[in-house]
């Protein structure tokens, strides 16, 4: 059998070396973080907010942020790979700053920015969108509105497929909580989704 | 999903969330990214590695502090009477206003009066005027971020108040990339003769320039958001990817009526009115600085490796420094620089082609080329 690829030691480093290599404060690796991990942050981002927004750039730079911490202080367990822990930090960024732009929708920058951020598509709207795009806008915004650990469970199981065994050791539950929120967030954004319906 | 009654449907539809091809990213903006976060990512690594030292070294830490204590504290019943007769002097840290971080080149510091050369490390407390001569590059620590003060320019720190940072940029161009606004609310604000730029927590450059004897300024925004200010007005909001150049007000003599006029604005500045005429000259050079992407950079790449392989080193070097000059955070700025000293190496110019070979080593200490820096860089300081 012929395999592709490079040879092993063309390979870069395996995640455990990259780990012992945060942990012992070895700044050499930033960029072997930063090449392995990008893609797993970038793509959590885009699905949580539906595009690339103006502070994208900030955003992976938070998530990266909160990743080297979280390996720097040993809260990774290993018990997953480094790309799925970089996609959960990264969901869990973007629905932060997702709560927060809600919040702060009076500051002027948030103001002239608006044309960018995600709203709920009004119902009338649907009728002229595309149905399907405004489903998942309006799931995306719904998800927003949830509590954290039931939208994040959500998101990470029904969008991007971890199953929940991850998700608990990830989310640091058992796993019977991970399903217990799964199944709450599941029912309670139907709920929110059949009453936005009913309003319309 | 009009109506999503069953669970089933809205699962299909979360799973139509995670099926969504992302676009690949532009490939510019992408590199400048990639470049500050790798930068950031090392810090943090740096800085955890030795919080974690420090906690190790804790509880030997506080063990040895006991025995300090124990053996020590008939000594420190004695020295309290002297402390006490003598009056206390509490040593006050001045406030920082930045530190030099990397100094490649002739970069000099003036400070009450009197010009020295600036070393790496050196502190900043306000009230220095930094000036770089051709060739040389200076970069400027200011709490999470940095200004990298390009070849000819000046730069004078103010020092630092309760609410902001400002730096005066009197003549060339200063790259600013701060990812973290100031600590208290503070305001980082890069002054230019005719305007100033507050700084959101972004990246960008500012140069000055001069229109028909005036002072202009340009602004190009890489990252965040940046506001100009005139006369403490809010003039225009600058966000990723957007330039603007101060127009050129005409002497007062030669419009009496003051003309209410947009001031050129490019690609979705928000801009607010204001009482100035625009000489056509500054419109046509906004749209000629409108079309620097990376096609303009590849263009002046390829310029710089045309006359290389023509045996034109000096074209080459000045070809490949006028990239780095327009566009200090090229994606082919480490090729670029590589090229550059070793066309002024080619061309005669060993100062010159070492002040590169350090700047490079600077900014890539395991770069590609770093064996031809090292070359060239040693053989200059080997020759002083």
């Amino acid at each position: 059998m012929i395999e592709g690829g490079a040879e092993p030691t063309a390979r870069g480093p395996t995640d455990e070396q990259i780990v012992d290599a945060v942990q012992s404060g070895n700044s050499a690796m930033a960029g072997q973080v930063y090449d392995r991990l990008l893609g797993a942050v970038d793509h959590a981002l885009y699905r949580v907010f539906g595009r690339r927004e103006h502070d994208h750039d900030d955003l992976v730079q938070a998530a990266f942020e909160q990743i080297v911490l979280t390996l720097s202080r040993r809260s990774y367990a290993r018990a997953c790979s480094l790309q799925t822990w970089a996609s959960t930090i990264a969901t869990h960024v973007a629905f932060n700053a997702l709560r927060a732009r809600r919040r702060e929708r009076r500051v002027f920058d948030r103001e002239t920015t608006k044309v960018n951020e995600p709203e709920p598509p009004a119902p009338s709207d649907l009728e002229r969108t595309a149905g399907a795009r405004a489903d998942l806008e309006r799931v995306r915004w719904l998800l927003a509105q949830m509590k954290p650990e039931r939208a994040e469970t959500v998101f990470l199981h029904d969008v991007l497929g971890h199953d929940l065994a991850e998700i608990a050791l990830m989310t640091r539950v058992s796993v019977a909580a991970a399903q217990s929120r799964l199944v709450r967030g599941r029912r309670e954004l139907r709920e929110r989704l059949t009453k936005e319906q009913l309003m319309s | 999903m009009s109506q999503p009654e069953h669970l089933d449907e809205l699962v299909q539809t979360l799973d139509e969330l995670g099926k969504t091809a992302v676009p690949v990213e532009d490939q510019l903006r992408a590199g400048y990214r990639r470049e500050r976060i790798v930068r950031l990512i090392g810090t943090a690594i740096t800085a955890e590695g030795r919080r974690a030292r420090r906690r190790r070294a804790l509880p030997w830490l506080a063990a040895a502090a006991a025995i300090v204590l124990g053996v020590g504290a008939a000594g420190a019943l004695s020295l309290r009477h002297a402390a006490q007769s003598s009056p206390v002097t509490a040593a006050v840290e001045p406030v920082r206003a930045g530190e030099a971080r990397l100094v490649a080149g002739d970069v000099s510091v003036r400070r009450n009066g009197e010009a020295t050369a600036l070393h790496p490390g050196d502190v900043f407390v306000g009230g220095e005027s930094v000036s770089t001569a051709a060739y040389s590059v200076a970069e400027i620590g200011i709490a999470s971020g940095r200004a990298e003060l390009e070849a000819s320019s000046e730069l004078e720190l103010m020092p630092p108040t309760a609410s902001e940072r400002r730096l005066r940029l009197g003549s060339g161009s200063v790259d600013v990339d701060l990812p973290r606004k100031l600590e208290g609310g503070k305001h980082l604000i890069i002054e230019t003769p005719d305007v100033e730029v507050m700084v959101i927590g972004t990246a960008f450059t500012v140069a000055v320039g001069n229109e028909h004897g005036a002072a202009s300024t340009h602004v190009r925004v890489r990252r965040g958001t940046v506001w100009i200010m005139h006369g403490g007005k809010q003039r225009a909001v600058l966000h990723a990817g957007d330039e603007w150049t101060s127009p050129v007000a005409t002497p007062a003599v030669a419009t009496p009526e003051p003309v209410a006029q947009a001031p050129v604005a490019l690609r979705g500045v928000h801009e607010r009115p204001r009482r100035v005429t625009l000489t056509p000259h500054v419109v046509e050079k906004s749209r000629v600085v409108d079309k620097g992407t990376l096609e303009e950079e590849n263009r002046m790449f390829q310029a710089g490796l045309t006359a290389r392989n023509a045996g034109d080193p000096s074209g080459a070097a000045d070809a490949f420094g006028s990239l780095l000059a327009h566009y200090p955070r090229s994606v082919l700025r480490e090729q670029a620089l590589a090229e550059q000293f070793r066309a002024q190496e080619r061309a005669g110019r060993g100062s010159a082609a070492a002040v590169a070979a350090r700047r490079y080593l600077a900014s890539y200490p395991n770069g590609f080329a770093r064996a031809d820096a090292e070359r060239i860089a040693n053989g200059l300081l080997g020759g002083r």
